[in-house]
């Protein structure tokens, strides 16, 4: 949390496809535990590297949903541009090769996507406890 | 021949230390005062300093970082008639090499000055890591280097590591520069970021579990210090670590065994660990709220993140490297910055560290848009206030601004040096007083005086203790 002075908001970034199961679920929780203008939605990594490219606010949050190993390559790719971010990272499947590249990406917390991601709401709520402000977080 | 500064006050302990330091080979040079030996330090590569805290005109341990500042950069080694356990933290804190309780024999302060050349001389000779890969970590500040020293031995070791520093100090770059640096670099670093997790996944996140251990428990999941074999396990923030997986995490961290929720089965696994906390951990241990025994097992290497506010030289090259990286991301022309600028950077007190900073730069550029040069007004309106506050209260108060370049010392007679610090220090100390409420505690923290040193200066000009 910022201290000396009055601080920003924590904004939420949510990148996965809304068709996915688990992209489902994950909107729901975002939906759930931020208020709607500290909240962004982007289904494309062309268009969320477009917004990593703005000003972000107070360590922001991202929750990235990767689908396969090539979707996290290009992840890794922009890996410069998620540096400030607090990274919530939910990986499809239990490879070795998947968990190596989630792993190089210095998430704070990785998961996988055939679990129930409630896991994802606890870490998110208290990463938002901790460092967020009432007026980011909807809870 | 190793040069030795012997800076006590008392002739005959002089004298004595000399002979021995003579007698060892080595070259000794005494001085009784702390203007004397600072001189002295100034221009003579001394390999080590023997360090009196009383001196007659000041405390040793407070030019303990200007006389590791010198040439030689030479280890000191403190040497007081007061045990002070404060003294002895704050010495060590600020790389004090040993701290000797008078009286003590020679064959102690000898044995301490042969350890300390033994020292010097293997840093000399050991190769070390050519360049250290230091990735972002920005900045030349004497402390920023003592860090990066305790670094770059750590990083060639396979000893754990804690990180201590305030927040927003950046242990996790330090940590993940450890990583770079060591044999591991390549394979994993696995954050674990303890002040994220739910009590309740804890010890299932880390140690993995089988399928059907618990509630929800649909199929085995690997836990992260699994995922970590061959390579590099962070903890950040481990003081927020349960106490009951303090345990378990314990008998992983000796014996790289543990054994996964549900499991019957112990698993063996090779990991490098590095742990980090803005928490006082040797405290919560003495209240019972961390486990002595993985405190000390996670200390083997210890590197201080030091604050803001006490490498405030590396303030501006931070500002610069901040503002240039984020034009470079916006895909917008570099700005310029007016002096100014820097100014009223270096007159804030930055409570929130390297990150406060950066958030400032963040917010400074939004403000300044497409304007080619950074002035102060385009600094958050808080910052400006609070910076304002405090050059009024330092003109009223008669004390010089640290950076104005007109202050009392431009008008009348110049008073003696001696005279000018005693009424800086009697000024500063009523400040002191005055901001925090007279808590002792406050007083010591902020000033980073022994409460015996601060009582007696507080006796000395006259002020409530």
């Amino acid at each position: 949390m910022r201290q000396g002075y009055p601080n920003n908001y924590t904004t939420v970034l949510l990148y996965a496809a809304p068709t996915h199961r688990a992209g489902k679920r994950l909107r729901r929780i975002v939906d759930q535990l931020v208020t709607e203008e500290h909240k962004e939605f982007y289904q494309s990594i062309t268009r969320l590297t477009q917004r990593l490219r703005r000003p972000l606010g107070e360590r922001p949050i991202g929750v990235f949903l990767a689908r396969d190993a090539d979707e996290l390559a290009t992840l890794l790719s922009v890996r410069d541009l998620l540096r400030d971010l607090r990274v919530i990272l939910v990986v499809q499947d239990h490879k070795e090769d998947t968990l190596s590249l989630a792993h190089a990406l210095c998430p704070r917390y990785v998961t996988y996507a055939d679990g129930d991601l409630d896991d994802v709401a606890a870490v998110m709520g208290k990463m938002m406890g901790k460092h967020g402000r009432d007026r980011g977080v909807g809870q | 021949m190793p040069k030795v500064l012997i800076l006590d006050d008392d002739p005959m302990m002089n004298e004595a230390l000399a002979n021995v330091v003579a007698r060892l080979g080595h070259e000794p040079s005494c001085a009784f005062t702390l203007s004397e030996g600072l001189d002295l330090a100034r221009e003579e590569a001394y390999d080590v300093v023997f360090l009196d805290v009383r001196l007659p005109d000041g405390n040793g341990l407070e030019a303990l970082p200007s006389l590791r500042a010198g040439p030689g950069a030479p280890e000191v080694i403190i040497i007081t008639g007061y045990g002070d356990p404060d003294g002895a933290e704050l010495a060590v804190k600020n790389g004090a090499w040993d701290y000797i309780q008078k009286p003590s024999s020679m064959g102690r302060m000898s044995l301490a000055l042969s350890r300390a050349l033994q020292y010097r001389a293997e840093k000399t000779v050991s190769p070390g890591p050519m360049v250290l890969k230091r990735e972002g970590i920005v900045g030349a500040s004497l402390r920023l280097n003592e860090a990066l020293e305790r670094l770059a031995q750590a990083s060639q070791t396979e000893g754990n590591v804690l990180i201590e520093g305030e927040t927003g100090t950046g242990k996790e770059l330090l940590a993940r520069a450890v990583h770079e640096n060591s044999p591991r670099a390549g394979r994993r670093f696995v954050v674990v970021d303890c002040a994220a997790l739910p009590e309740s996944l804890v010890e299932s996140i880390l140690f993995g579990h089988e399928k059907g251990a618990f509630t929800g428990a649909d199929r085995a999941h690997e836990g992260l210090i699994q995922q970590a074999h061959g390579g590099t396990l962070f903890l950040d923030e481990v003081g927020e670590l349960p106490l009951p997986v303090q345990k378990a995490f314990l008998r992983a961290v000796q014996e790289r065994r543990f054994r996964p929720v549900g499991s019957d089965r112990e698993i063996g696994v090779d990991f490098r660990l590095i742990a980090a906390t803005n928490r006082d951990l040797e405290r919560m241990a003495q209240e019972g709220r961390f486990r002595k025994d993985l405190l000390y097992r996670l200390r083997t290497h210890f590197i201080q993140a030091p604050p803001l506010r006490e490498r405030r030289e590396d303030i501006r090259e931070l500002a610069v490297y901040h503002v240039n990286r984020l034009c470079e991301r916006y895909g917008t022309e570099t700005k310029g910055f007016s002096p100014e600028f820097f100014e009223a950077l270096s007159l804030y007190e930055w409570p929130g560290n390297v990150r406060e900073l950066f958030n400032t730069m963040e917010e400074a550029l939004a403000a300044a848009g497409d304007e080619p040069t950074l002035y102060p007004y385009h600094l958050p309106i808080a910052l400006r206030a609070r910076v304002a506050r405090s050059s009024v209260e330092n003109h009223e108060e008669g004390l010089p601004a640290p950076s104005s370049p007109s202050g009392p010392l431009e008008q009348g007679p110049l008073p003696t040096l001696k005279a000018f610090r005693e009424e800086a220090e009697r000024r500063y100390l009523q400040r002191l007083w005055h901001r925090t409420g007279a808590s002792r505690k406050e007083m010591c923290r902020v000033s980073g005086l022994s409460r015996t040193r601060l009582f007696e200066l507080l006796k000395k000009h006259g002020i409530p203790s």
